[in-house]
């Protein structure tokens, strides 16, 4: 019964909390929406310039190489200076650089050489430019130079998302991201709020011992996020971006449950140690930024430095995100997944042993 | 407006920040770790990427193509031959392995007949980016084999250069993004508490009864974050040139100018949601969601601006870190001068005016 009415003093104070009512609600549509449809991390419409010395007709099919999904042709330059211009100004990724005697070279097979310059002033999109650049024209020059001989090709095939779509990607790990942040900020920032109003002296004098007090706290942000998670997966993910989800949604949400577990015992941590919500936002920051880049999500986990290797092992996101995505992408079933489960579990239980212990003994 | 009482609110401040030690270690401590991280581990490398090979033909060309693959240790790392598609596969769907080499039976006689062979790479595409980029590493290494096989490696040539100088590489451009991400994320996160922690704890009620007026008020809260933020800016600022040894062609002067002015835009939008929302929590949560994803997302941090479509163009253009990214891109890799970089600056200046005008406008002093 108490707990039933410190749950509904919960959520009724979320809900007259209007400010805050709008941010998770934008949080859990439209930035993820936005985040879903407006990037593209791939190659994607690509604008580039040639620099054509021979405008043959060989240089011109060159260009009408470059498949217009990946690159968008801007037009051919003249001189240098248009170069610097186009690529300083990030109007462009990147240059072609076609030779005089371009088509005779080819057509007498002799040595030639064809330029690509790059933009390096574009963190994800000059590495694929020049790649997928040279891939192009290579294979174009030996098409029409060889001499006879065979050739050996590659036909890559991406599973699970055939077009390398970055929208599927940015939708979930957007979700996940916002997810990461309430679960962080919202316990610890009802409890600190009391703190700084002085409830918690109250409550030491109340027969509610103060654990119970903060774990309703805990369960009831757990719930609120896991409903908006609800929401957000039927409506902004699959509705409004149209990204299919290809697992049970159940196993979803009940691996964000276990998520909400170990997460809010950290967000416990950050109340357990901060004084006012200066400390709060700024500790949920620091481990937000953290747990994020420890997850793998930008840099693969295998290629980072072997000691980040292993610090990555304590990143709850990094058990999720792949138990997430692998529901989300690949369809597969919770069972399948219960090592991460089982970690995140684990991890939780340390943090909020520890978090509540830490709230125990500082009040 | 009088200037002895704006003083009065920014020394409250800075006082109040000095005497919480936790408060002040984390408010410094979190842009130089958004630095690091950011700086390090925005880079994006895909290297020793695990993955297997299920090889139905066992000749000497499949093997020597599996060779190529297993001989480059530092962006490969094989794990082991596959006896069934299956088995691949589900080491792929398990993340043991990212991609799986598939040589099919007659690989080499078809080769040897003369006729084009083929064979597959099956690549996790869980995470999209890194699916492409290991689709350019395995073409890539076949069109070298295709080369070499014809004896045209020095024959055709395609080179790829950076264009600018060769001294500008990806870190150094990565170091000054962070840079512009970090100024608009820590100073407005911080600010968004100043106004709407005196509402929550009451203490606003003394502002609304006092002879202080909303101008000196809103004035006094900016140059308090203004001035507690000048730290940040300096350790940033020192971790680009300093840490990533990012070499400065222009102006220092100019870049300091237009960074406060940039810090200052950021104080102000954390101010205008303080003003606007009346719970910490809510201020927090909001400014951080409306300052992360468009400054990285959106302002050519990560992707290029030239190649969004329309919508996220014109995005693009309502933020203002995409022109202080231009504006420092310019001092930093180009050494541009003034005459160049006014109108960022001028945008800049722009929008802290027209934010702080709005702040004023909304402002009461009175309870809603």
């Amino acid at each position: 019964m108490k707990f039933l009415v410190l749950l509904y003093k919960e959520f009724l104070q979320f809900m007259r909390n209007r400010g805050l009512l709008i941010f998770t609600v934008y949080a859990f549509t439209l930035d993820i929406y936005l985040a879903a449809t407006g990037i593209d991390l791939t190659l994607k419409n690509a604008s580039f310039y040639a620099q054509d010395r021979d405008y043959s007709f060989l240089s011109r099919e060159l260009i009408s190489k470059f498949p217009p999904y990946y690159f968008n042709f801007k037009g051919y330059l003249m001189d240098d200076d248009q170069i610097d211009k186009v690529l300083l100004d990030d109007r462009a990724i990147g240059v072609i650089e076609i030779p005089q005697k371009f088509e005779k070279n080819i057509k007498e097979g002799k040595r030639l050489e064809v330029g690509v310059l790059v933009n390096g002033a574009e963190i994800s999109s000059s590495y694929l430019f020049s790649a997928y650049a040279e891939q192009i024209i290579y294979t174009f020059l030996t098409g029409n130079f060889m001499r006879g001989g065979s050739w050996i090709e590659v036909r890559p095939r991406i599973f699970f998302n055939q077009n390398a779509s970055s929208k599927v990607f940015m939708a979930y790990s957007e979700l996940l991201t916002v997810i990461t942040l309430f679960l962080l900020l919202l316990p610890a920032a009802a409890i600190v709020i009391e703190k700084e109003r002085g409830n918690v002296e109250m409550l030491l004098v109340s027969p509610v011992p103060i654990e119970f007090f903060t774990t309703v706290k805990v369960i009831a942000m757990s719930i609120l996020v896991l409903i908006f998670t609800a929401l957000a997966l039927f409506f902004t993910v699959e509705k409004l971006s149209g990204v299919p989800f290809h697992g049970k949604e159940i196993d979803f949400l009940l691996l964000t449950a276990a998520y909400a577990f170990t997460t809010t015992g950290l967000s416990l941590f950050i109340a357990s140690i901060s004084e006012n919500m200066l400390q709060v936002s700024q500790l949920t920051i620091l481990i937000l930024v953290s747990v994020l880049y420890l997850s793998g999500s930008w840099t693969p986990i295998e290629s980072m430095p072997k000691i980040l290797q292993w610090l990555s092992a304590l990143s709850p996101l990094k058990y999720y995100i792949n138990g997430a995505l692998s529901i989300a992408i690949k369809g597969r079933s919770l069972w399948e997944l219960r090592d991460q489960i089982y970690a995140l579990l684990i991890l939780g239980g340390a943090l909020f042993t520890a978090g509540t212990f830490f709230l125990k003994k500082k009040s | 407006m009088k200037w002895k009482r704006v003083w009065g609110i920014v020394k409250k401040e800075v006082k109040e920040l000095l005497r919480d030690p936790i408060g002040l270690i984390t408010f410094l401590f979190v842009p130089v770790s958004m630095m690091i991280i950011f700086g390090y581990g925005m880079k994006l490398e895909v290297k020793k990427v695990p993955f297997g090979v299920f090889d139905l033909d066992k000749s000497s060309l499949s093997r020597e193509i599996a060779e190529k693959f297993k001989a480059n240790r530092e962006y490969f790392d094989f794990k082991g031959e596959v006896n069934s598609y299956k088995r691949g596969i589900d080491l792929i769907t398990d993340e043991k392995i990212r991609f799986l080499l598939v040589f099919p039976p007659k690989f080499e006689e078809k080769f040897k007949e003369g006729k084009n062979t083929r064979y597959q790479a099956i690549i996790d595409g869980t995470f999209p980016y890194r699916a492409t980029v290991i689709k350019s590493y395995v073409e890539g290494i076949t069109v070298k084999e295709n080369l070499d096989r014809l004896k045209l490696q020095d024959v055709l040539k395609v080179k790829s250069r950076y264009w600018f100088n060769e001294s500008l590489n990806q870190d150094y451009i990565i170091a000054v993004g962070t840079l512009a991400v970090v100024l608009l994320i820590s100073p407005a996160v911080f600010s968004a508490l100043l106004i709407v922690k005196e509402k929550e704890m009451g203490s606003i009620y003394n502002v609304y009864s006092s002879p202080i007026t909303k101008g000196e008020f809103l004035m006094g809260k900016l140059l308090a974050g203004f001035t507690i933020s000048i730290p940040v800016f300096l350790i940033c600022y020192g971790m680009t040139v300093l840490l990533f040894g990012v070499p400065q062609k222009g102006s220092t002067l100019l870049m300091v100018i237009g960074s406060l002015i940039y810090v200052a835009v950021s104080v102000s939008f954390g101010l205008l949601i303080s003003n606007l929302f009346s719970s910490q929590a809510a201020a927090f949560i909001g400014t951080t969601i409306l300052t992360v994803v468009p400054s990285v997302l959106y302002s050519g941090y990560m992707t290029p601006v030239s190649s969004m479509d329309m919508s996220g163009y014109i995005t693009a253009h309502i933020i203002p870190t995409y022109y202080y990214l231009k504006f420092i891109k310019g001092i930093f890799f180009k050494g541009a001068p003034l005459s160049v970089l006014w109108r960022e600056l001028a945008v800049l200046i722009l929008f802290l005016v027209s934010v702080y005008l709005i702040t004023y406008v909304t402002f009461k002093k009175r309870e809603k």
